[in-house]
């Protein structure tokens, strides 16, 4: 039976088990990471995040900076410290010039989705079809994708996401919806320029 | 709450109520088409493959967790105190069960013993009364028990006193007793 998050807490506090606590980053790393990595543009970026947050989790942990107290939320616990790095980070990037976006290739989601391929093939198509998604993700509004990525990554519940975005429950969801209905509309209009670009052709 | 909203926690499992929902989709077009639409929208976000930091980030914030953990080591006064393992715990109630039972035992023993002594004493104060020699005492405890049994004006000297003061007495009043039998004639 696998140990709890709190029990793996606990065997890292009181008995210093640092591989308690790397169990613990590696069961949660796909989801903090995958949400930092929709949040910042960049890979490098979202490992210095990853970095950063865990950083302020440990000192948080050990009391020398903040506090934990062991109410059964690990994982919620951490996501408000990955968001605030998140958002902390965002603000300083807005002092910069905008980063320039990557040219749009013209290939459609529906293009990337059905193609088939052998293995080795198939797993550059599944990146590149995240890498698209990724893109007409980051083109919805800041709300919309923060709650998206947190439901969809960090596995968080609605209530969670609430509670962490200090909103009410019925607020997240009306985001989420928007989230999904929009993402949806990109997706048919990404299918149908595609559609017009083939005819063209 | 809006059938919209409800669609939403249907798809990542937290409706509460899905066979509701169900029936609502069933006799709701409309509803139907936005619950396709989402789902869509959700099964390609589904699709995405999982993405993880380097390990080698992984490794550099586990040795951030150890050396952090090794550094609070010493600080220990601002630290809960560790609660004792379970088998210490055990032993030491064992022990402690052990300690108080004995001393139960021995608190009966003792206790017995004392009023067993006690007729012995009491027994040993007449004796004393009638001028006889004590008899010797078995221990110090029972020794001090007979002590006690015997008041403080009731020992060997004053009694002898007492005796004497009465033989004075009887003495002095001799005349008198031999006056009574004599009559005086006077003239």
């Amino acid at each position: 039976m696998q140990p709890t998050d709190e029990e793996l807490v606990t065997a890292y506090l009181d008995e210093d088990d640092e591989q308690a606590f790397r169990r613990l980053v590696e069961r949660h790393q796909d989801r903090i990471f995958g949400y930092l990595m929709g949040m910042v543009k960049g890979r490098a970026a979202a490992n210095d995040l990853f970095q950063e947050t865990f950083e302020r989790v440990i000192k948080a942990m050990q009391g020398q900076r903040g506090s934990y107290d062991r109410q059964g939320q690990w994982l919620s616990w951490v996501m408000s410290i990955a968001r605030n790095a998140a958002i902390d980070h965002t603000r300083k990037q807005k002092k910069w010039a905008e980063v320039p976006q990557d040219e749009d290739d013209g290939r459609s989601f529906w293009d990337t989705l059905e193609a088939e391929s052998p293995y080795a093939d198939e797993q550059l198509h599944r990146a590149e079809q995240r890498e698209w998604l990724d893109e007409h993700i980051e083109q919805l509004a800041p709300e919309q994708k923060e709650v998206l990525l947190l439901r969809q990554e960090t596995d968080l519940t609605f209530r969670e996401i609430a509670e962490l975005q200090d909103v009410s429950i019925n607020t997240a969801l009306g985001r989420m919806r928007y989230a999904l209905k929009n993402l949806r509309k990109m997706m048919e209009a990404s299918n149908e320029a595609a559609l017009v670009g083939a005819l063209d052709t | 709450m809006d059938d919209r909203l409800r669609l939403i926690r249907y798809l990542y499992g937290e409706e509460e109520d899905e066979s509701a929902l169900a029936r609502r989709l069933s006799d709701d077009d409309d509803l139907y088409r936005e619950y396709e639409r989402l789902r869509d929208a959700k099964r390609a976000l589904n699709d995405r493959p999982a993405r993880r930091p380097d390990p080698a980030v992984v490794d550099q914030v586990v040795d951030e967790a150890r050396t952090a953990a090794q550094s609070s080591a010493p600080s220990t006064g601002d630290r809960s105190a560790r609660a004792p393992s379970r088998s210490w715990t055990r032993r030491l109630q064992t022990v402690g069960a052990g300690l108080a039972l004995l001393l139960l035992i021995g608190l009966g023993w003792w206790q017995g013993a004392g009023v067993s002594d006690e007729p012995v004493a009491d027994s040993a104060a007449p004796g004393v009364l009638d001028g006889e020699a004590p008899q010797a005492p078995a221990t110090a405890d029972t020794r001090s028990a007979d002590a006690d049994a015997i008041p403080a004006w009731d020992d060997g000297e004053e009694l002898i006193r007492i005796q004497r003061r009465i033989d004075r007495l009887q003495a002095r009043s001799a005349p008198d007793r031999w006056g009574s039998l004599q009559r005086v004639s006077r003239p």
